[in-house]
């Protein structure tokens, strides 16, 4: 096979012009492959990083009735048929394989009555925290402190608030030590928090719209041991958990989902149950939409792969007719038809496999090309690759087949006669 | 024996027609003969050598090489018999122009799965016999037609062959170096190699120790002729 091989080589290398040409059409088949796939995959990358946010896999655990988050009126306190989330639970999705970390917390969508003096922040969200939702959320505190034991030991009514609620309501002034009111109870203000650095939400979706657009009107964390001296006793609460990797996202969720579902029973309806926001199922629905527009766009690479084929079998066939004495001699001196059979299939074979190498290069820079263009970012798929190689052999073979056929077919002394 | 041929017929089909060119050749050859088959182009002499090579099937008649009944061999089977027990010279030596000297020698030892050590130490051992120890690594153009045949020579015997068929061995050298072409055969000869040459040229022929003659597909041997001449 090795010998083979190097014969292949050093006939291809003979005729380096023609040799090349042939190739082209397995070149320019394969590069347009590579470069579409490397694209497909890159913005698939790019929905999946802006959908779901990079190392930042948090996934969100609402209560929901139907397709809403449930929503609190002033009084009523547990939905019916909705336990409290237990420590136990809590303790169990935290220790969840591929959870980093989960926050359980009380939660207001559009809260009203939170002011000082005159200035009113009006739609901002309430939390009422645990100590892990900072972590959990990629929050940093830049200015006085994060909530402490003590806090929440002695229900201190104290809050932190992001730069827009600040701002609304202290304006240029420094907040912290400041009294704000929340439904007319006094709450100090100890610390101000925002996103880390490395949380940069995007938004891709009208729903990652509100939600932002909501964080702009402010947000105002509190103790969840304060909660019930402005809200309700007994309210269910929220989860947020981090996965470890964006691919463990989806099951992670699905798997606290489970565990906080245990907490509801049969009287509460069909239409009240705790459900985990998956970005990536929706990252996911939109990485269809991109790979069926592709895949169009493979066929098409696929037919110039095709033409690339018959061109192959083209110059085999020319190669073979050209070599006839060649095969004739090699008869005489005792080769049987196999070999004669095989030293053409190896041949065509490591052609297509030279050009499908070349058309990976070429490619793999035509994919640059495109990214330094549209800027759609560019990933190579290594699947895609390895199969390219694969593919452009089996073209070589299939191929290569009816002209290495002929050629052991030929008849030696009907080979050496001819000129 | 090495060779005997009985009763041989070959018709090629040209259209609709059998056209015969060998008519009932009967020839036999024991083994370190030197024998050379001369006749007029058109006679059937390819066609005997196609035959003894077997590169070709008779139409009718039985062929043994070698104690081996051929009629009946298959295609890989005629195969393993060229590469064992026959070697070819051609008249256009048949090198082939990207391989070496040392390579073209070594190419029936691949086909006979000699490892690549084995095959270097032989065809070298084969060129130095026909006198070629120092154009080893020679590719056939910068060659000269007497080395080009020498080289075809050495591949001929690389396999150790029963019988050495040569087509025309001389027909594309100048004199000098066909009859240098014709010392090496007789050394060869003279070491125990069986010879079968096919030349229509009679003084080339005459190097053999055993004439025969080609005529309309009727073989004669030379010694038969001169006593059909003396009747």
């Amino acid at each position: 096979m090795r010998e083979n091989i190097i014969e292949a080589l050093q006939e291809i290398w003979t005729h380096k012009m023609r040799s090349f040409l042939t190739m082209l059409g397995v070149i320019i088949g394969i590069a347009s492959i590579i470069a579409i796939v490397s694209t497909i995959k890159g913005t698939n990358d790019q929905i999946m990083e802006n959908l779901v946010g990079k190392g930042n896999n948090n996934i969100g655990i609402s209560l929901m009735q139907g397709d809403m988050e449930f929503e609190f009126d002033g009084y009523s306190g547990m939905p019916q048929g909705v336990a409290l989330i237990t420590d136990d639970q809590k303790e169990r999705i935290r220790s969840l394989p591929h959870a980093e970390d989960a926050s359980f917390f009380y939660t207001r969508i559009y809260a009203e009555g939170i002011r000082r003096g005159q200035s009113s922040l009006e739609g901002a969200r309430v939390y009422g925290v645990d100590d892990h939702f900072l972590n959990t959320y990629g929050y940093t505190v830049y200015k006085g402190r994060s909530f402490i034991d003590a806090d929440r030991q002695n229900y201190r009514k104290v809050v932190m608030l992001d730069e827009q609620a600040a701002e609304i309501l202290f304006e240029d002034r420094n907040p912290i030590g400041m009294t704000i009111e929340i439904k007319s109870e006094p709450f100090v203000v100890v610390g101000l928090f925002e996103a880390k650095k490395d949380f940069m939400p995007e938004i891709k979706t009208i729903d990652d719209y509100e939600i932002y657009e909501e964080t702009t009107f402010g947000t105002v964390l509190m103790p969840d041991a304060c909660w019930p001296i402005v809200y309700n006793f007994d309210e269910p609460q929220n989860a947020f958990v981090r996965a470890d990797k964006t691919e463990n996202m989806s099951s992670v969720g699905r798997k606290a989902q489970v565990i906080m579902r245990e907490s509801i029973t049969k009287a509460a309806g069909k239409h009240i149950t705790y459900r985990a926001a998956d970005m990536t199922e929706e990252a996911r629905n939109q990485q269809q939409l991109s790979n069926s527009t592709n895949s169009l766009l493979i066929w098409v690479a696929s037919i110039a792969l095709l033409v690339g084929g018959i061109g192959v079998m083209n110059i085999m066939l020319v190669s073979v007719t050209e070599r006839t004495r060649e095969i004739g001699l090699k008869r005489a001196l005792g080769a049987k038809r196999m070999r004669i059979l095989i030293q053409f299939l190896t041949e065509s074979a490591v052609l297509t496999l030279l050009g499908g190498l070349f058309g990976i290069i070429t490619g793999i820079i035509l994919a640059g090309l495109i990214s330094r263009i549209t800027g759609i970012p560019v990933g190579i798929s290594i699947p895609a690759v390895l199969i390219s190689v694969i593919f452009s052999v089996v073209i070589g073979i299939v191929f290569g087949l009816i002209p290495s056929i002929k050629a052991s077919n030929l008849s030696p002394i009907e080979a050496l006669r001819r000129e | 024996m090495i060779l005997e041929m009985r009763h041989i017929y070959k018709n090629y089909r040209q259209g609709e027609m059998d056209v015969p060119v060998l008519k009932d050749v009967s020839f036999s050859v024991d083994e370190g003969e030197y024998i050379a088959i001369t006749g007029p182009s058109g006679s059937g002499k390819t066609t005997m050598m196609n035959l003894i090579g077997c590169l070709d099937m008779a139409t009718k008649g039985t062929m043994i090489l070698d104690g081996e009944d051929v009629g009946s061999y298959s295609d890989n089977e005629l195969s393993e018999l060229r590469l064992h027990k026959l070697g070819f010279v051609f008249q256009n030596f048949e090198l082939l122009g990207s391989m070496s000297a040392l390579r073209n020698v070594s190419l029936p030892l691949m086909y006979a799965g000699v490892s690549k050590a084995e095959r270097i130490k032989r065809a070298t051992e084969a060129l130095e016999r026909v006198g070629l120890a120092d154009r080893v690594n020679f590719r056939p153009n910068q060659l000269s037609g007497g080395q080009k045949q020498r080289v075809a020579i050495a591949r001929a015997i690389i396999n150790r062959p029963r019988i050495l068929l040569a087509d025309e061995p001389t027909g594309a050298l100048d004199t000098a170096s066909g009859e240098a072409v014709m010392e090496l055969f007789k050394t060869l000869n003279d070491d125990g190699i069986t010879i079968i040459m096919i030349t229509h040229d009679s003084k080339i022929a005459s190097h053999a120790k055993r004439q025969a003659k080609m005529l309309d597909g009727v073989l004669k041997e030379a010694r038969d002729i001169e006593k059909d001449d003396k009747q």
